[in-house]
């Protein structure tokens, strides 16, 4: 099978678990009012085309775990509810112009009404949590339990990610980033839905250590990979606005290896760059900085700061590949197993 | 400026291209510093781990784990274990489910005395008025089940110790009807004529039609008409 078969294939499965996740977002989204100011909104961003990752990754190990889809569907629907709250405010909080494709929520409605649109999401993402039905009372709290810590992890990443950008901490290493995104991204996008699948699955017998790791190293080759497409993505496929991390002055590996190589006046005004980007409102704008992010870019060419997180994530996803087999191992071969683990290859190598 | 390709350079790495068979050997010094990275950061990572419970007496060794295979085959243990563990939470849902709903039955039946009437200041509803007029009062009906419920309040025949009658005629209820919601009360006003009745103590009750149980009784005190005010 062909490298871009095998894409196709993958994106494929996606499409079914993703259909199937958003049909049952839209019937728990549907009928709310008030709908002008409120949920008109807050169906916006779950009816936009995203990829699924999350849910998908979500039904596909509790599938593989030996559980059913209905099963796993509401956890499904709770972490996309969550990750759409998360988008919200993150487009806020780095004033974004484009997501998927469309102007963010707070350029199309203002700022107040998509921050309370984000809050509304965020808490009905708890909801679907709260039928224990499927699941037994034991199960659906032990769920609801992790649900909890993901937030917390997540949110504690992302302010450290704010941090950073606010005092524009720019000594930083490759294994800070990836502590960074091990809070900020990994625990919502695959630890969570990897651990919730297994434990559903398994109707909570499954170790969950292995999963943990194997969580970890997947969601960082998405976030690497996801970093790389900010600079040199396709805008039409990526669906946001290229180079927007390097005018936000986020912290990519990109950027950290490139301050590593730079010579001494080009970090110089990288460093400038950053400290205008990430300045607070009450910290007067110092002198225009002498680059823009193409010329941030143009440097990261130059000094192969793409290869570089190109190769480090080919570096996490043998990791990945190797404590997949310790997570899968009490796990027999499975249509859905198999899709798991194309998902390796398949985050370094996405479009979008 | 011409865009470069994802990983920086012109040739495009498919999908695949990287997988479990390529040797751990022939990493480069790049993708040897990922991997190493992401292991370091993964330590450090499983401690921030609290969700699972403190460990709990260490069971015994199963001796099904020094099982022969059995035809060729091994017994799927973890499958096996995953069914009963199932089995065991939908059993312990079921009786918890089954143990709220007998709670709440019995929390409903402690708690429910049917419906009720008084006369807001407590089981008899004191009548007076002067002989030739009229006596007011109020009766008040409560509803303690869970059950929307009307009824017809109507008086019984007031007697007195020497056989004399106050006829349940006399009587007028306002409204006539009292329909009451679920752990609701409403009262009703009653008016009973004294026309052509002699002074004295006459005693019956307050029933109400479609409510068999709801019973009040009655004291009506007829002063002689000089009383009258």
């Amino acid at each position: 099978m062909t490298a871009a078969a095998e894409l196709s294939d993958i994106e494929a499965t996606l499409g079914r678990y993703s259909s199937l996740t958003r049909e049952a977002m839209q019937r728990y989204l549907r009928d709310r009012t008030p709908s002008r100011y409120l949920y008109d909104l807050v169906r916006d961003y779950p009816s936009r085309a995203g990829k699924g990752i999350r849910p998908s990754l979500l039904l596909a190990t509790c599938q593989a775990f030996g559980g059913s889809v209905d099963q796993a569907l509401g956890p499904a629907v709770a972490i996309e509810l969550a990750h759409n709250a998360f988008l919200i405010h993150d487009d806020i909080e780095d004033d974004s112009f484009q997501r998927r494709g469309r102007p963010t929520l707070h350029r199309m409605y203002g700022t107040p009404v998509a921050i309370n649109a984000g809050d509304a999401l965020a808490v009905l993402a708890m909801q679907p949590l709260r039928d224990g039905t499927p699941l037994g009372t034991r199960l659906s709290q032990r769920v609801s339990d992790e649900f909890v810590h993901m937030l917390t992890r997540t949110i504690e990443g992302q302010a450290i990610e704010l941090g950073w950008r606010a005092d524009n901490v720019v000594d930083l290493e490759p294994i800070d980033y990836l502590e960074l995104i091990g809070q900020k991204t990994c625990w919502y996008t695959t630890v969570w839905p990897l651990r919730v699948g297994a434990l559903i699955g398994s109707a909570g017998t499954a170790s969950l250590d292995a999963i943990t790791r194997f969580g970890f190293y997947l969601g960082a080759a998405f976030q690497i990979r996801d970093d790389m497409l900010n600079l040199v993505g396709d805008e039409t496929e990526y669906g946001k606005e290229l180079l927007g991390d390097i005018r936000e002055g986020k912290r990519t590996l990109m950027l950290i290896h490139l301050l590593g190589r730079a010579s001494a006046d080009e970090r110089r005004s990288l460093v400038a760059f950053l400290a205008r980007a990430g300045r607070r409102p009450d910290v007067p704008d110092g002198p225009a900085p002498e680059i823009d992010a193409e010329g941030i870019l143009e440097l990261m060419v130059h000094y192969s700061s793409l290869e570089f997180a190109y190769q480090f994530g080919q570096g996490v996803a043998t990791a990945a590949y190797e404590s997949f087999h310790d997570a899968f191992a009490d796990v027999p071969p499975s249509p859905s197993r198999g899709f798991v683990e194309a998902l390796i290859p398949y985050m370094l190598a996405r479009v979008s | 400026m011409s865009r470069p390709e994802a990983d920086g350079r012109a040739r495009p790495h498919p999908a695949g291209e990287f997988g479990p068979f390529q040797a751990l050997t022939a990493l480069t010094d790049v993708q040897r510093s990922g991997l190493d990275a992401a292991t370091e950061v993964v330590r450090g990572f499983a401690d921030l781990l609290d969700m699972t419970p403190p460990p709990g007496p260490q069971p015994p060794p199963d001796p099904a784990d020094d099982r022969e295979p059995v035809n060729g085959h091994e017994p799927d243990l973890a499958q096996l274990r995953v069914i009963v563990v199932r089995a065991l939470d939908l059993y312990a849902d079921l009786v918890r489910r089954s143990f709220e709903g007998y709670a709440d039955l019995m929390d409903q039946m402690v708690r429910s005395r049917g419906v009720e009437l008084d006369s807001g200041r407590g089981g008899l509803l004191a009548l007076q008025g002067a002989a030739g007029a009229r006596a007011t009062g109020t009766v008040w009906m409560h509803n303690t089940t869970a059950q929307r419920t009307s009824g017809v309040p109507r008086l019984t025949d007031l007697a007195s110790h020497d056989g004399s009658v106050v006829p349940a005629s006399a009587a007028r209820f306002q409204p006539a009807t009292l329909a009451i919601e679920p752990s609701a009360s409403t009262s009703a006003t009653v008016e009973v004529a004294l026309g052509n009745v002699a002074p004295g103590v006459y005693r019956g009750h307050v029933l109400a039609r479609g409510l068999p149980d709801a019973a009040l009784p009655v004291r009506l005190l007829v002063r002689a008409d000089e009383d009258r005010s």
